[in-house]
């Protein structure tokens, strides 16, 4: 018991060192690489100033500063929560985080279940006929899912089912504009119009949810598919799954173990996915006007501002990191080799 | 009380009866959406750079003077900028001698947010807040050559200028020009931020034909009609500034009636739009340059021959034909075709892949030589042309590298004279070419990215901004146009229209020269009666 103990701290600790050293890591190369993409305070000043104005403007920024001094000054920020602030519009980049997150978590969470649903069963039942119509099927999405650039889908289902159907709103945000932002509670329109008893305003958002969340479904499912199918099949082939059919156990306890087998790498897979779904939705929102992190990064993009870039791609890593984190927890839990791996 | 009751009822059927058909008592409101690309930057109009925010600024901030403007018979008007009336000024007064101004405030105007009347005290604010931000506003103030200013009356300010302030009116049109609510600018203040930059980045105080209702960022601002305002209501009581970042959501959301106006529309996007139901697309002439300006400081570009060769090696009309569709204009010369004292007589170059190959020989380039042009990643226009540009100067025996850059790279090497070439739009929103002088070619100009410097040019600079003579400008303006078209330190490629998508319901578009949208004067023609 005590062993286990041990073995489980020592575990945390070391998977926590290493959350540790890949945000340091992050935050370092995040910091250089935007500090070198130039100097943002031409940017800042348009065609009208002078000397003493673009002097006011780099003191005011601090790029008068050595680089190390800056990142410093950046890191002991970050150490107390202080991401910075937007150059334009001086908003703390947290409050902008925070007020863009849920937007971004409602629609991966919804593309993740989307594409879970339908990825693993497919899988499984594709494993255990390899030759059988599904089979085929998934093989066809899987191919078409991957090929298939995220932006140029989202068109493509705006074009189809906007545009010509008529089936779903125009592709504006997250919900109808007469109706307008449920009461925050957790931020997520789909749950907040829900807890408000707004069956219209639920409809709405739900209706707004779908073609962005299929869109990312589509693309993103394809490897969890995959991988299911081929460790189920390996998983079906190995000698213990024979043995077992040998013994006469029923399929249904044989395919029961064969599942459980080939769950950890599934659930490594799915926990890729979701940390890529936070922080690769960037095109997808654009296409469909998803006021999330995505849309934010790239407003901050085209202006250069600073902070707010670093503060995304500082979070979305975490965001990586943190579910890399629970899923080797999660495979630990299941196979205790993993403890003791590294 | 049953008969009380009676007559109540009776009156009000009556009352509805006597209304007019078309009117209802809960009348619905004209709403006007535009579909954006990105957020709007800053509600702060001295610290507002980009088109976006720009644009709402100009709407919500009553600017000092305004442009008349000239109704083309082409479906729009266009700012007739020899033309100044008053908006927060209502009139004015110059001294004989010209070294002082009396604006006159417009008595009754009040701020939208506060109800408060607009007095001197706003202006006086106005001003030193400009000085103390040291923002693009204060820049105005330098370059009106503004030297004080004095509350003079509680509606009345007097300006004084160390010099003749030739661009006075053009500069204080500028969508950065308005008065804004100094009471509620003071009231949030904080320690470390003495002129509520913060604080006015996200709120505003003006007195302008809107107001901003809400705002959700990321997603869409709505600005609501002052029904106060002293030209009277706009049309539009709403105008709903919806952001969609995909320029194609934008077309197809316009296509789909959706939204009223697309903004920043691609070329090809527009014409795929010309000719749809329900759409129309209006192309407006305007003094947007398209430049390639060179590094004169050193190496092969530092030869007006070599520049002048580069100049004749252009295919000015397969540039116009095959990127602008015929639309846009060969530039002719440092002032665009549709600028003041433009004469296009004193324009030497026409595509001449020979004389281009004689006067590099000439400058010792025979065996050609290589640059770099920069530009700024994401132009479509500008990478199409780099890519024209590219091909004929190999025609001429020229090697010309295209290198895309981010925009800050892009923009901090032109503020520090670090590229080869460039390339890059120029609007010229003030028209007077004493103005573009001083701005680009005047040795250390602001737009001086070539490292240009010509004495003789300094002094007509001066000469042009020393006068209100018209005829002497023009003359002088000749002599500006014939050295600068010699020297060649920019290559001039083509003055580019401006061109807006919408439904062709909605009408009363005035061009203003800073190509910034102005709501005001929009109405619906369905609903205009």
């Amino acid at each position: 018991m005590l062993d286990s103990m041990r073995e489980w701290g020592l575990f945390l600790l070391k998977r926590f060192a290493i959350f540790l050293v890949a945000l340091f890591g992050v935050s370092v190369i995040t910091f250089v690489v935007t500090h070198k993409i130039g100097n943002p305070v031409y940017l800042l000043v348009g065609t009208r100033y002078n000397q003493e104005m673009l002097d006011n403007i780099v003191r005011e920024i601090g790029l008068d500063r050595p680089l190390h001094e800056q990142y410093l000054r950046y890191a002991s920020n970050l150490l107390q929560g202080n991401l910075g602030t937007s150059r334009f519009s001086y908003n703390p980049v947290l409050q902008d985080i925070r007020n863009r997150l849920p937007a971004t978590l409602e629609l991966s969470t919804w593309a993740l279940a989307m594409g879970v649903l339908w990825a693993v069963p497919a899988g499984v039942l594709a494993a255990m006929r390899p030759r059988g119509l599904l089979a085929r099927f998934a093989d066809l999405m899987a191919r078409t899912g991957v090929s298939m650039p995220g932006f140029w889908l989202g068109l493509l289902l705006i074009f189809v089912f906007f545009a010509e159907l008529h089936w779903f709103p125009a592709p504006l945000g997250r919900i109808a504009r007469s109706i307008g932002a449920p009461e925050y509670v957790t931020g997520w329109y789909s749950i907040d119009t829900l807890l408000a008893g707004d069956h219209e305003a639920f409809l709405s958002s739900v209706s707004h949810l779908i073609l962005p969340a299929l869109t990312l479904a589509i693309t993103t499912s394809p490897s969890t598919l995959q991988i299911t199918r081929k460790r189920m099949q390996e998983v079906l082939q190995s000698d213990y799954i024979r043995s077992a059919r040998a013994f006469g156990l029923p399929a249904g306890v044989v395919y029961r173990y064969a599942l459980r087998n080939t769950l950890g790498p599934v659930v490594t897979m799915i926990a890729m996915t979701y940390g890529y779904l936070l922080s690769g939705t960037v095109l997808v929102e654009v296409v469909f006007t998803w006021p999330g992190l995505g849309l934010y990064a790239v407003d901050a993009m085209n202006h250069s501002d600073y902070e707010p870039i670093m503060g995304v791609v500082l979070l979305s890593s975490g965001f990586y990191l943190l579910v890399y984190l629970a899923s080797d927890i999660f495979n630990a839990l299941f196979d205790p080799r993993v403890r003791t791996e590294l | 009380m049953r008969r009380s009751l009676l007559f109540n009822m009776t009156f009000v059927l009556l009352l509805l009866a006597l209304l007019p058909g078309g009117m209802a008592l809960a009348q619905e409101e004209n709403v006007l959406v535009i579909a954006i690309p990105g957020d709007i930057e800053t509600l702060d109009p001295p610290f507002s750079r980009f088109q976006r925010s720009n644009e709402t600024n100009l709407n919500i901030y009553d600017q000092f003077f305004r442009y008349g403007s000239v109704d083309t018979g082409l479906g729009y008007s266009v700012a007739d900028t020899g033309t100044i009336e008053g908006a927060a000024v209502e009139s004015w007064e110059w001294s004989e001698d010209l070294s002082s101004i009396v604006l006159n405030i417009r008595e009754g105007a009040t701020f939208n947010k506060s109800g408060r009347e607009v007095t001197a005290d706003d202006f006086i604010y106005w001003f030193e807040r400009a000085i103390g931000t040291a923002s693009g506003t204060k820049w105005n103030v330098d370059t009106a050559n503004i030297a004080s200013w004095e509350k003079t009356g509680p509606h009345q300010v007097t300006l004084q200028f160390s010099k003749l302030s030739p661009w006075l009116f053009f500069l204080f049109r500028d969508q950065s020009q308005g008065p804004m609510d100094a009471m509620e600018a003071q009231a949030n203040v904080a320690d470390d931020d003495p002129w509520a930059a913060r604080w006015l980045a996200k709120n505003d105080v003006g007195s302008g034909e809107y107001y901003v209702e809400s705002w959700e960022p990321g997603v869409a601002m709505v600005l609501r009609a002052n029904p106060d305002y002293w030209a009277g209501k706009a049309f539009f009581d709403q105008v709903v500034l919806q952001v969609v970042p995909s320029s194609a959501d934008r077309a197809l959301l316009l296509r789909e009636g959706e939204v009223d106006i697309a903004a920043n529309l691609s070329t090809d996007e527009l014409a795929a739009l010309e000719g749809a139901e329900g759409v129309k697309v209006l192309t407006v002439p305007t003094r947007n340059q398209m430049i390639m300006g060179l590094n004169v400081t050193e190496g092969p570009l530092a030869d007006a021959r070599v520049r002048q060769a580069l100049s004749y090696a252009v295919p000015y009309e397969d540039i116009i034909a095959g990127i602008f569709s015929g639309k846009a204009k060969v530039s002719a010369g440092p002032i665009p075709v549709d600028g003041k004292h433009h004469d296009g007589s004193l324009w030497p170059y026409t595509y001449d892949p020979d004389k281009a190959r004689e006067l590099l020989a000439e400058a010792g380039y025979a065996d050609g030589f290589e640059f770099t042009l920069d530009i700024a990643s994401g132009v479509a226009t500008t990478e199409q042309i780099a890519v024209v540009l590219q091909a004929a100067y190999a025609d001429v025996g020229v090697t010309m590298n295209i290198n895309l850059q981010t925009a800050a790279v892009f923009g901090e090497q032109l503020g520090t004279l670090g590229h080869e070439a460039w390339m890059r739009d120029l609007l010229w929103y003030v028209d007077d070419p004493g103005y573009t002088g001083v701005a680009t070619f005047r040795t250390g100009g602001i737009t001086n990215w070539m490292g240009y410097s010509n004495a003789r040019i300094d002094e007509l600079i001066e000469q042009m901004n020393g006068t209100l003579d018209e005829e002497l400008k023009a003359e002088l303006a000749k002599e500006y146009q014939s050295i600068i078209n010699e020297e060649a330190p920019q290559i001039f490629l083509a003055d580019m229209p401006f061109e807006l998508a919408m439904r062709d319901d909605i009408h009363g578009y005035v061009q203003l020269p800073d190509n910034l949208l102005w709501y005001w004067p929009l109405y619906r023609e369905s609903m205009d009666g």
